[in-house]
């Protein structure tokens, strides 16, 4: 018995150097869209860089504002606030394109403004309530319990792969 | 041994061997193509491989006592073994015995599997082992001395420095390969004409370079293939297909020669003493006689005295190491237009400018409006800078298209068919690494089409064609890709045939076979083992050519499509996106975006005045361009774009045309013409309608190129 409890940690430490490679693990980017605050798996997001000049692409959903030119790379960009159906908003000078990277494609997501870098363990999320089985919160990841209230959490890749349904 | 046992051995043999063959003819045929691209340079990994499978092999045949699979793999290890050994260069020809001797061992399996003995096959192995043996005891003798000749004279050049040998290198190859293209066009050119003495330039300057480094072999080769060019420039000498034959020989054994030199080997021809005999008996003789024979003489080599023999080797061995189209070893050095290079130079000025400019601004009060128009200023010139450097890397095709000339005449001679080479846009400009990639697979095209395509000149006459068959290679920009053309006026694919093969290798079934669509019956001959040929010729047949087209067109991310008409011909169309090429582009307003037209799909652009425009009741308007009348495309309107001009005399219009189909698109203004490094378009925006790709602005900002023909699709 005391043999198996003094393995037990070292059984625990492996686990979780194979699972957390790094301190990324259950760490969420936090922003605001219309005075709600949301967060995103910190493994995707590349950079925060400020709003620039989009490109427009024609025939697109009319979230995808077009494409910028990052470093020589061009990637599209995403207003999160058209995705959700929301109203477009002016830009100002908090508005932040934060690049998220899911499955090797860089995307820009126009946010109103960056919030934090808020460490949510596993345990304190919760799915996204259900009623009535609606489509209602079908790209988030769930419901993430802080000490002074709730964040949405986002699945990056439903945000970005999620059809729209018509 | 109890018949049990046995049988069970001989099972796990015959499955055991079958793996080992399916592991082996790969690299068998890996062998082959390196013998296509690189003349007989074979990698040792690769022949070690293939020795180990063969042998082991060998091993587990001797156990079961099966006769003709010993014989045969021991043969063929003895051969494989000079060559592991460095004794003999590996042809074409021995790689296609080693296939043929794979698959004798296969039909022996298949027999073994089912009767457990190998009676039956003495005379078929007797056959292979002769002819392995045949090979080996022609090829053993030559190379030994070159060998010792080699160790020999290796301290001639230590004053010679690698770089002025690269450089050589580079230089001759390139001399060579114009003197090819020169005589080539020689059959049908004058004596005495331009093409002839750029000719002799270009032996001369050969001479000239080998003199400088003491390389008494090329400097003889070249002063022989001068003195016979310079008869037919006087008009004395023959001016015949066999001075051609000569030549075109000549300049293979030059390039040996060369590549020779790049390795550091001595002497650089080994061969020079046969050479010069060939050459003398050669062009000494009145008619063709010994010349034609000479060209013949690949075919009937084992016939043929030893003496000659070597002769026919040069013949034979010298025009598979000039198809590869690639060095020996990757060459630093690229070719860069002038032009391009002053563009960077002159960015470069600009740049110190700009520096100093940043430097300075601290020192007034206004210094900080002053820093950021520096910056901006500094910012603009490293994006051009990054383009030109970019551009750099683009080469031509010329280079590659030019080598094909040479291989469709000997394919043509070889077959006694009569095959025009025509080549269209081979100052198209690609990515230095599209163009290593593209050569083999535009050879097996070629080759296809010259071998499968174009019938005999009796055949064509009785289709109706002219006697002279064509193939015509062609280089163009469209939409976002470039794309590469090869096409014939021969027979074209053949339905039926294909389906029949596909249904014997399991690769459909025949139910299939009824339902397939024609683009996917063409997709099946890319199937890797895949041919259609009756017989394995030394051009075609084995079904490894095309395989090669796929994969490496697939490495640079394009893909094959076939145009067939059955009967008049077929047109294999390799498609490369443009993901670093670069065209030259014309960028435009629409409202706030910047949409950039390939230069080429522009025929000229315009202010409209009113009296130019006609509107009918449905609001088509159209533009009166001298007596032309071309309808109007609002590009806003297509576009959905805000803010922008809405009277069209306003604006510009910008006559753009696909083939025979024009249209005047209408944009705000014109905002200037320029080079563009094209990017794809993000893979998550999938397709846009009328969009090839993008490009980065100098200022940093993106343009979207419109693809003019998929636009015009779309309207």
């Amino acid at each position: 018995m005391i043999l198996s409890e003094n393995e037990m940690p070292d059984v625990d430490l492996l686990d979780d150097e194979d699972e957390d490679e790094d301190t990324q693990q259950n760490k969420f980017l936090t922003f605001f869209i219309n005075q709600e605050e949301y967060g995103i798996d910190i493994r995707y997001v590349t950079e925060i860089i400020g709003i620039q000049k989009i490109t427009e692409v024609p025939d697109m959903p009319v979230y995808i504002k077009g494409v910028i030119n990052l470093r020589g790379k061009v990637i599209p960009v995403m207003n999160v606030r058209l995705r959700f159906g929301l109203e477009e908003r002016e830009y100002d000078d908090r508005t932040c394109i934060v690049v998220i990277n899911v499955d090797e494609e860089a995307v820009g997501l126009i946010v109103d403004r960056v919030s934090e870098v808020l460490d949510i363990p596993a345990g304190e999320i919760e799915p996204p309530p259900q009623l009535h089985g609606g489509r209602r919160g079908r790209l988030l990841l769930g419901m993430g319990k802080v000490e002074n209230g709730v964040k949405i959490l986002l699945d990056a890749q439903k945000l970005l792969f999620e059809e729209e349904e018509k | 041994m109890e018949p049990e046992t046995r049988l069970e051995l001989v099972r796990e043999f015959v499955s055991e061997s079958r793996e080992l063959l399916d592991e082996a003819e790969p690299q068998i045929i890996e062998l082959e193509q390196m013998v296509a691209v690189t003349g007989s340079i074979v990698d040792e990994r690769l022949l070690n491989g293939i020795f180990r499978l063969f042998h082991t092999l060998k091993g587990s045949a001797s156990f079961l006592d099966l006769r003709a699979i010993i014989d045969v793999t021991h043969e063929a290890e003895t051969l494989l073994d000079l060559f592991r050994r460095g004794r003999a260069a590996v042809t074409s020809e021995h790689v296609d015995l080693l296939c043929r001797a794979a698959d004798f061992i296969r039909r022996v399996l298949d027999q073994v599997e089912e009767k457990a003995h190998d009676r039956g096959f003495e005379e078929g192995a007797r056959h292979i082992v002769e002819e392995l043996a045949g090979v080996r005891s022609s090829v053993s003798d030559l190379p030994a001395e070159e060998g010792l000749q080699a160790e020999n004279g290796q301290d001639n050049d230590i004053e010679i420095t690698a770089d002025l040998v690269r450089r050589f290198v580079d230089e001759a190859l390139e001399l060579c390969e114009e003197a090819e293209a020169g005589v080539l066009s020689l059959e049908q050119s004058p004596p005495g004409a331009a093409p002839a003495k750029k000719i002799l330039r270009s032996f001369h300057s050969l001479k000239g370079n080998a003199a400088f480094l003491g390389l008494a072999g090329i400097e003889k080769l070249s002063h022989l293939a001068e003195t016979i060019m310079d008869d037919v420039v006087s008009g004395e000498g023959e001016h015949n297909s066999v001075a051609v034959t000569v030549l075109l020989t000549l300049v293979d054994s030059l390039r040996c020669g060369i590549r020779r030199v790049e390795k550091g080997e001595t002497p650089e021809l080994p061969e020079l003493p046969q050479m010069i005999r060939f050459v003398e008996q050669t062009m000494g003789l009145p008619g063709g006689g010994s010349g034609a024979e000479a060209a013949a003489g690949s075919e009937a080599v084992n016939e043929r005295p030893a003496a000659e023999q070597e002769e026919a080797d040069l013949m034979q061995s010298a025009p598979i190491s000039s198809y590869g189209g690639k060095p020996v070893s990757k060459s630093r050095f690229i070719r860069v237009d002038t032009g391009k290079l002053d563009q960077l130079l002159d960015l470069v000025g600009e740049l110190v400018i700009a520096e100093s400019m940043v430097a300075n601004c601290g020192q007034d009060k206004s210094g900080l409006e002053k820093t950021e128009k520096a910056i901006r200023q500094l910012n603009k010139i490293t994006r051009e800078m990054q383009e030109v450097a970019l551009s750099l890397r683009m080469v031509p095709l010329t280079a590659t298209f030019r080598k094909m000339l040479r291989l469709v005449r000997d394919l043509a001679k070889k077959e006694n068919k009569q095959v025009e080479l025509e080549m269209r846009g081979s100052e198209t400009e690609v990515d230095k690494t599209v163009i290593e990639l593209i050569s083999d697979p535009l050879v097996h095209l070629i080759r296809n089409a010259v071998d499968h395509g174009i019938e005999d000149p009796a055949g064509r006459k009785a289709a109706g064609k002219p006697e002279t068959g064509r193939v015509v290679i062609e280089a163009r920009h469209s939409g976002g890709e470039v794309w590469i053309i090869v096409k014939d006026d021969g027979r074209g694919l053949d339905r039926e045939q294909i389906i029949r093969k596909g249904v014997e290798k399991g690769i459909i079934t025949e139910d299939d076979a009824e339902n397939l669509a024609d683009e996917d019956v063409w997709q099946l001959i890319f199937t890797p083992g895949f041919s259609t040929a009756k017989e394995i010729s030394d051009i075609s047949g084995r079904g490894v050519g095309m395989d090669v087209v796929g994969n490496n067109v697939e490495k640079i991310n394009g893909r094959v499509e076939i145009h067939n008409r059955t009967g008049c011909g077929a047109a294999f169309v390799i498609r490369i996106p443009l993901t670093l090429a670069i065209i030259e582009g014309m960028i435009v307003k629409v409202g706030e975006n910047r949409y950039t037209i390939p230069i080429s799909s522009i025929k000229e652009s315009f202010r409209a005045l009113s009296s130019m425009i006609t509107r009918t009741p449905d609001g088509l308007e159209v533009v009166q361009l001298r007596g032309e009348l071309l309808p109007v495309a609002r590009l806003h309107e297509l576009y959905h774009i805000e803010n922008s001009c809405q009277e069209l005399t306003e604006g510009i219009l910008i006559a753009v045309h696909n083939n025979e189909q024009k249209v005047c698109l209408f944009v705000d203004e014109l905002l200037g013409q320029q080079q563009i490094v094209i990017k794809g378009l993000p893979a998550y925006l999938e397709q846009v309608r009328g969009i090839s790709g993008c490009a980065i602005l100098s200022d940093g900002g993106v343009s979207l190129i419109l693809d003019i023909a998929d636009l015009l699709q779309s309207i």
